[in-house]
C-alpha cells in the first residue's frame, strides 16, 4: 500500500506544515493555500473517477461470473452427446415434479425408452455412426413433445426417459405412439435388428396419481418393468402399466 | 538495448509486455491481486523514467477484462503521467475489449475523459 497514496500524502503533509508555520506566527500564504485547494480538487476528481470505473469493473466481473455459472449449469444439466437433459438433471427435476404435482393432486406419466438391438447396431456400423443414431433418436423424442412442461433425458447408454407432468394415461399413450412413429419415420437402416429393417425403440409407460412422499425411483422402476414387457413382446412397441 | 520485460499472466495478474526498443507496453488479462500496486511497481518506475526520454513513439495496449480498484488507480496514474509528459503527443493508448462488452467500453470512455493530449483509441474487436 506504501506509495499508492504518495501524492495524497504529500498534499496533506504540505498543508499540515503550513498550518504549523501559521500557528508559530508566520503569515498565511494565500498562494500555498490555493495550491493545496486545487490539488485537493484534482485528487477528489480522481477519486470520484476511480470509484466510478471500479463500480463498472465490479459489475462486469459479476456479470462474467454469472455467465460462467450458467455455462457450468449447462454442462451439469445436459448430455454432451445428444444435447438433451442428462440423467442427473432428469432425476432432480422428476423429484421436483412429484412434489409439485402431489400438491394439486394431479397425475404423472413416465416413459422409459430403449433403442432396440443398439449393441448390434454399434458393432455393425461403428461407434461414430452409433453416436449419430443416438442424436437422431434424441431429437425425434423431443420433437414428439409439445407441452413446455414435458421433458426428455438421456438416461444412460441407449436408454432415454420422458417425463410428462399432468398427463393421463390416454395422453401419455398418444405421446408413446408418436415417438414410435417418429423414430420409424427416421428410417435409419439397421440390418442386424430382429424387430425391423431400421432402428426402432421399445417403450415402457406408467401413469399414476401423484401422492406426497412417492419416490421418483418408483416411477422409473415401474416404467422400466413396462419396458421389459415391450422387449419380451417383440420390441418396436410400447406397453402401459398402471403405477401402483 | 532498451528495457524489456515480459510476465506471463496468472489467475490474478495480467500478461505484461514492455519493449522499450519498439516503444510498446501491453497489459492483457485479469488484474485483481490484492497487492497489485506492488506488482506494477517496477513498471511504474520504468515508465516514469521512460517518459522523460526523447522517444519517437510509444504505444500502450491495455486489454484488461477484470480488474480491481487498485488497478484502476495504477492505470489512472499512468495515463495522467503520460498525458502530462513533454512527449505526450507521441503517445497512443489503445483500450481494447470485445464488442459485446459494453461495461468495459464505458470504463475506457471514463479514462478517456481525463486525458487531453495523448491519442486514446477505444477498440472493440
Amino acid at each position: 500500500m506504501d506509495g499508492m497514496y504518495e501524492r495524497e500524502q504529500k498534499t496533506l503533509d504540505d498543508a499540515l506544515a503550513h498550518l504549523k508555520d501559521v500557528r508559530s506566527g508566520a503569515p498565511v500564504c494565500a498562494e500555498l493555500f490555493e495550491t493545496v485547494v486545487s490539488e485537493y480538487k484534482l485528487l477528489l476528481r480522481h477519486q470520484q473517477k476511480l470509484i466510478k470505473i471500479t463500480d463498472k469493473a465490479s459489475t462486469n466481473m459479476i456479470t462474467g461470473q454469472k455467465e460462467q455459472i450458467n455455462e457450468l449449469k449447462n454442462i451439469v444439466h445436459y448430455d454432451v452427446l445428444t444435447g438433451i437433459y442428462n440423467r442427473r438433471y432428469m432425476e432432480e427435476n422428476l423429484r421436483r415434479v412429484i412434489k409439485l404435482v402431489s400438491r394439486s393432486g394431479g397425475v404423472l406419466s413416465v416413459l422409459m425408452l430403449d433403442i432396440d438391438y443398439f449393441k448390434k447396431y454399434n458393432d455393425t456400423y461403428g461407434h461414430s455412426q452409433g453416436d449419430t443414431c443416438l442424436r437422431s433418436v434424441a431429437e425425434a423424442i423431443t420433437d414428439s413433445l409439445s407441452r413446455a412442461e414435458d421433458f426428455a433425458a438421456r438416461y444412460g447408454g441407449e436408454e432415454f426417459a420422458v417425463v410428462l407432468p399432468h398427463a393421463d394415461a390416454k395422453g401419455a399413450k398418444m405421446i408413446a405412439e408418436k415417438i414410435i412413429a417418429n423414430i420409424n419415420a427416421l428410417n435409419i437402416p439397421h440390418k442386424k435388428s430382429e424387430a425391423a429393417k431400421h432402428v426402432t425403440v421399445s417403450i415402457g409407460l406408467t401413469t399414476g396419481n401423484v401422492l406426497h412422499g412417492q419416490s421418483y425411483e418408483s416411477y422409473l422402476k415401474r416404467a422400466d418393468e413396462a419396458l421389459y414387457m415391450s422387449k419380451n413382446n417383440g420390441r418396436n412397441q410400447y406397453t402401459y402399466i398402471d403405477f401402483v | 538495448m532498451g528495457y524489456k520485460l515480459e510476465r506471463e499472466k496468472t489467475e490474478l495478474t495480467p500478461y505484461v509486455l514492455i519493449d522499450e526498443e519498439s516503444g510498446l507496453m501491453k497489459f492483457e488479462g485479469e488484474s485483481y491481486h490484492e497487492n497489485i500496486f506492488e506488482f506494477f511497481k517496477e513498471i511504474r518506475e520504468w515508465l516514469t523514467e521512460y517518459l522523460k526520454t526523447d522517444f519517437d513513439a510509444f504505444t500502450f495496449d491495455c486489454e484488461l477484462k477484470y480488474f480491481n480498484s487498485s488497478t484502476v488507480k495504477v492505470l489512472l496514474g499512468m495515463l495522467l503521467e503520460m498525458d502530462s509528459c513533454d512527449n505526450c503527443d507521441k503517445i497512443t493508448v489503445n483500450w481494447i475489449t470485445t464488442k459485446n462488452n459494453r461495461i468495459i467500453i464505458e470504463c475506457g470512455e471514463d479514462f478517456e475523459e481525463d486525458v487531453e493530449n495523448l491519442t486514446f483509441n477505444l477498440i472493440a474487436n
